[in-house]
């Protein structure tokens, strides 16, 4: 099924709940398993809580999510924001590695992402932002 | 979230329900450390049996209140962990460490070894 949904929001810390439920509301459209479903609310949560926590510095600035499906079952999430940005994309992205151990973090959030998505792509420019863009396949069969 | 602490000598039991993120961290953090600060603690057993969803942030609180307890000796047992929470657990390398037993009445139980825990997160 072709859709598609957008959502600007605050980053604040009670819009991650509110963004991976829209999310994974939006993605049930095309059937998916539970597990499918619980794999794209996690990975959509660690992206938006990145946002707030790394990108705006828990400061006030909006996020954008967009959302589609196409007709092969397939989902797409692009997650944004503003904020500082990343300058070393690849080390960002090994397990473990945070920038913010002192607010226990863990270094998990990316790995957390390509363990439960198809695809994860990050582009991202120091002081103009980062943006996230995740895949799933719903294992739904057409007839 | 909610997070319903309570306490037996030296043994702290923390259940919690809900959904552990960023938002609900902090939290379940105040309510876990605020037993944890009066000292003494021996063992303290979280339980996750009501959990309905954890991501990354969940991790950060368990291997907080980890560390916290080393420097108390005391020691942190994992109770009734649901698969998709032991899912995310597994990806931080618990389990590779980690003695698990199931007990009779099915529940998963969990001991993770602090140290080498600990040592993997400080790296
Ligand atoms: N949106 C973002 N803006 C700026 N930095 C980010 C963003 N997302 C991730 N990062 C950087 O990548 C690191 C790793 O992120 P992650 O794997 O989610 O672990 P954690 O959030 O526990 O630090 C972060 O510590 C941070 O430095
Ligand atoms: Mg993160």
């Amino acid at each position: 099924m072709n859709n598609y949904l957008k959502m600007e929001f605050w980053s604040i810390s009670s819009n991650e709940g509110l963004a991976r439920t829209a999310a994974a509301a939006f993605f049930s459209e095309l059937d998916p398993t539970f597990e499918e479903l619980a794999d794209v609310r996690t990975a959509v949560s660690e992206a938006v809580t990145n946002a707030i926590v790394h990108g705006y510095r828990e400061k006030m600035g909006i996020i954008k999510m967009e959302c589609s499906t196409d007709e092969l079952g397939l989902f797409t999430v692009i997650i944004s924001d503003e904020g500082c940005g990343i300058s070393d994309i690849e080390q960002a992205m090994q397990p473990f590695f945070t920038t913010a151990r002192g607010e226990e973090r863990t270094g998990m959030g990316f790995a957390v992402m390509q363990a439960f998505m198809d695809t994860v792509e990050v582009d991202s420019v120091p002081g103009m932002g980062t943006t996230v863009k995740m895949t799933k396949q719903a294992s739904i069969k057409y007839e | 979230m909610n997070v319903a602490v309570e306490r037996k000598g030296s043994c702290v039991m923390a259940k919690l329900s809900g959904e552990i993120d960023h938002h609900a961290a902090k939290s379940v953090r105040e309510a876990i450390d605020s037993e944890l600060d009066r000292g003494n603690v021996c063992e303290l057993v979280l339980d996750f049996a009501d959990v309905s969803f954890m991501d990354s942030s969940g991790l950060g609180v368990i291997f907080g209140r980890y560390n916290k307890l080393l420097a108390q000796g005391g020691s942190l047992k994992l109770k009734r962990v649901p698969k998709r929470i032991e899912r995310i657990l597994r990806m931080a390398g618990v389990y590779t460490l980690v003695d698990r037993k199931e007990s009779k009445t099915e529940r998963m139980r969990t001991d993770v070894s602090v140290d080498n825990f600990r040592s993997k997160c400080n790296e």
